[in-house]
């Protein structure tokens, strides 16, 4: 591409913005770009706690009050062997005793008079996926010196739920602003190409390439999306962490995504988003004009 | 340099603009397409420039078909064409001279040889020092030598022009033509849309003229005026 061609069409681009951008257009693209940002970090930060649960998720198994350290070794080889399972952690009832004696050291008398320790062994076991938890739970049980199986059903259930949900939501929520953005840059640039409609057929009669006449477009759609994205990403950035710390302050055992790089994070999706959706609409709305030029 | 073969266009739900028409123009031609409102002049034009693309039948331009060719191949097309449609089409935020110069700057020309062959192009229709009046300036004649302008300044080989006299009076009109005929001479295929019989009638170039989207009659290159009536 020559360079006299380059600044034809940034002119013309540039010119676009200028004519077309109106305040109205520009604020509905902002507080759409905005809540946005707002969805993308709802969904950086379910998916931070989400993560942080799955990771943190076990299941433990009690062995029968008669089970012998072979017993416990075998189970727990076998329990490590189970597909899910990505580790154990063998408490044998003495181990289990002293963690009584140290959480409730007033009780320390107590327990040390009685005749025999009433704990039994356990192993903790970690597991990749609190989805699966049921099913890793039942081929523990099977096991013969496994007494009971243990783990948060209901917890398990709601968790997986809630981060689908979240996720979900969030992402419609995405969709549905991405939709916002691309209507609104739709009728923004459609003004241009209105304003522009002879020329754009004119060109087109002289012999005129298709890409041509759409580079000033698509550098006017890539001009509003950058100036817009730099000032919502802007207002994202200066809310994100004091709203994220302040949720920290009230969930304290929550994972939230805290840092300044969850803030680069989603103000570079913002941008990716906005280019995708500000040059698609621009490419939908051209699309429209060059099949409207044929005359039959 | 130009046919067809049976080339027929419908529009919507049955009208013919076009019906079986086939046509073979060579190269250097001066060719009158002559016929009434609504007789398919002006689509013959637009399917000939690949503005439209017919219902059935072939078209070949310097022995490329177009009846269904890419955007890239009509666009490539169009620059060994000169249009003038029948609105002309200028751009009445620009001058006469950023009229002539968009057709050479969307093809990529270097600004030097815009600046130069613009000049050239504007003084030969006869509109040296009416460069920078705006298309709400200038006559009607004034608008037309600026839309044969734009469409000459990338040196055609063929122009197709839509009634470029329309709304003209006798003299411009003739002046236009002379314009054409002067290009034809020069070896560029000219083909004019017209209905303007008395421009025709003294001319010795061969005449189609189309009737309900028919050939009706082709001189096939003799001036056979009597015909018509």
């Amino acid at each position: 591409m020559k360079l006299s061609t380059f600044r034809y069409f940034g002119a013309q681009a540039w010119s676009g913005v200028r004519r077309n951008l109106s305040p109205t257009a520009a604020l509905v693209i902002l507080i759409a770009l905005f809540t946005l940002g707002a969805f993308l970090g709802v969904i950086r930060n379910a998916e931070s706690i989400g993560a942080d649960l799955v990771q943190g998720f076990q299941v433990v198994a009690y062995l029968k009050p008669d089970a012998s350290p072979v017993d416990l070794d075998g189970a727990a080889r076998r329990i490590a062997g189970i597909s899910g399972v990505v580790g154990t952690d063998v408490r044998t009832k003495q181990m289990e005793l002293e963690r009584l004696v140290h959480q409730f050291p007033a009780y320390k008398g107590v327990i040390a008079s009685l005749p025999e320790n009433p704990l039994v062994d356990a192993i903790v076991v970690d597991i990749d996926d609190p989805e699966r938890a049921g099913v890793i739970a039942s081929l523990i049980a099977r096991i013969d010196a496994v007494d009971e199986v243990v783990y948060g059903t209901l917890a398990a259930e709601r968790l997986a739920s809630f981060a689908r949900g979240l996720r979900t939501l969030s992402l419609a929520g995405t969709v549905f602003m991405v939709v916002v953005i691309s209507l609104v840059v739709g009728s923004v640039v459609g003004l241009t190409i209105e304003y522009r409609a002879a020329e754009i057929e004119v060109a087109s009669l002289v012999g005129a390439t298709r890409w041509f006449i759409m580079w000033p477009f698509i550098i006017e759609g890539a001009i509003l999306a950058l100036m817009l994205w730099a000032v919502g990403a802007s207002a994202v950035a200066a809310l994100y962490l004091p709203v994220v710390r302040s949720f920290q302050n009230m969930m304290p055992f929550a994972a939230f995504a805290d840092s300044w790089g969850d803030v680069y994070a989603v103000s570079l999706q913002l941008l990716a988003i906005s280019f995708v959706s500000f040059e698609t609409a621009t490419l939908i709305a051209l699309r429209r004009l060059i099949t409207g030029m044929q005359k039959g | 340099m130009i046919r067809t073969v049976h080339l027929s266009k419908v529009y919507g739900k049955g009208a013919r603009a076009l019906d079986d028409v086939s046509l073979q123009i060579n190269r250097g031609e001066f060719v009158f397409v002559m016929g009434k409102s609504g007789a398919g002049k002006s689509t013959l034009f637009w399917v000939l420039s690949g503005q439209v693309r017919p219902t059935s039948g072939s078209v070949f331009v310097n022995d490329k078909s177009i009846a269904r060719a890419t955007s890239g191949v009509i666009a490539r097309l169009r620059r060994q064409m000169g249009l003038v449609p029948q609105d002309l089409k200028l751009l009445e935020r620009r001058t006469a001279y950023e009229n002539v110069a968009f057709a050479m700057q969307v093809i990529e020309r270097p600004e030097c040889e815009i600046k130069e062959r613009v000049r050239e192009v504007l003084a030969m229709v006869g509109l040296a020092g009416r460069e920078d009046a705006y298309p709400n300036q200038l006559s009607g004649g004034e608008q037309q030598r600026v839309a044969i302008a734009r469409a000459i300044v990338n040196g055609p080989q063929i122009i197709l022009a839509d009634e470029p006299t329309g709304n003209l009076d006798s003299k411009t009109a003739e002046d236009i033509l002379k314009i054409l005929e002067r290009l034809n001479r020069k070896g560029t295929t000219v083909l004019v849309a017209t209905h303007n019989e008395s421009l025709v009638e003294s001319r010795n170039h061969r005449v189609v003229y189309l009737e309900r989207g028919r050939v009706r009659i082709d001189t096939g290159g003799r001036p056979l005026w009597g015909d018509l009536q």
